[in-house]
């Protein structure tokens, strides 16, 4: 289990409270295809994936992008049990979908990138590592299920 | 894994465009390194002053940010020329090369807080796969 102090708390539901899922979420999808291209290994069914413009104004990627954080709401929501919540999530993506467990870390860091330039001086180092602690537990509750 | 010619060209121009706050990157990097990653203050036990703010801390981000400048004008060839800086970290400072990928990142953090417009995804990957270029250069003598 871990512990989250008060203060860890509610710096992660007013940091969340401020982000906005829709815009958040596909540039952080877009930035990971981007960056590290052999992700674009599981999406390819979402059309031209072929360059960056054409990632940045995918519509599928966009869609996916605020699927996938806003998977993110069950956590903040349930912080003190994240392990329990993405039980099936975790299953899903290991059994059904086939998802390497280190795209989760990736998909952390480049999120943490786009927060960083969406707050600027505010994402302070206090608040990076709280938010990092938050997802580094985020992505081993999505990688519990693997064996 | 290694740059392209236009890679290299981002590279280098965008280190160019936000080098008059090059020491900024530097301090606010390494703050963030050892309030991200305390593990790290491991490495700087014997400072006085570990707090993130402090001058230690500011004065050694702006050391590392200078290799880091360093590099960028190596960078077609930054194996030799990193040589001394990877002596210096395998055989004096004894730096475990996992924290090289932790710095880069806590490097892209601010990149990001700092240049949220310029750092555009295709800047982004190609100054990732510079930082770890580094990262190998660095490792180079370590065994």
């Amino acid at each position: 289990m871990v512990d989250w102090t008060d203060a860890e708390r509610s710096a992660i539901v007013g940091l969340w409270g401020k982000i906005s899922v829709d815009e958040i979420g596909p540039q952080a999808l877009a930035r990971v295809l981007i960056v590290y291209p052999w992700t674009q290994r599981y999406f390819g069914s979402f059309g031209d994936v072929s360059t960056p413009a054409a990632i940045m104004g995918n519509p599928k990627v966009a869609a996916h992008g605020k699927v996938v954080c806003g998977a993110l709401d069950k956590a903040v929501k349930n912080m003190g049990n994240i392990l329990a919540t993405y039980k099936s999530l975790s299953e899903t993506h290991a059994n059904k979908l086939f998802v390497d467990p280190d795209n989760f870390r990736v998909l952390a860091d480049v999120l943490t990138i786009v927060i960083a330039a969406k707050f600027g001086a505010a994402f302070t180092p206090e608040i990076q590592a709280t938010w990092q602690k938050f997802i580094k537990v985020v992505v081993a509750a999505m990688g519990s299920r693997y064996f | 894994m290694s740059l392209s010619a236009k890679e290299k060209v981002i590279v280098k121009d965008f280190f160019a465009k936000v080098s008059s706050r090059s020491d900024e990157i530097g301090a606010e990097a390494l703050a963030r390194l050892i309030v991200v990653y305390p593990q790290t203050k491991s490495y700087f036990a014997h400072w006085k002053d570990l707090s993130p703010n402090g001058a230690p801390v500011r004065k050694h981000g702006i050391t590392v940010m200078g290799g880091v400048y360093e590099a960028v004008s190596k960078i077609d060839d930054l194996a030799g020329g990193l040589l001394t800086l990877s002596e210096l970290h395998a055989f004096m400072l004894r730096v475990d090369p996992v924290n090289f990928k932790i710095l880069s990142h806590c490097i892209l953090v601010v990149l990001s807080m700092l240049f949220a417009e310029e750092f555009t995804p295709q800047i982004h990957v190609a100054v990732d796969k510079f930082l770890a270029l580094v990262a190998l250069a660095l490792s180079e003598k370590y065994r």
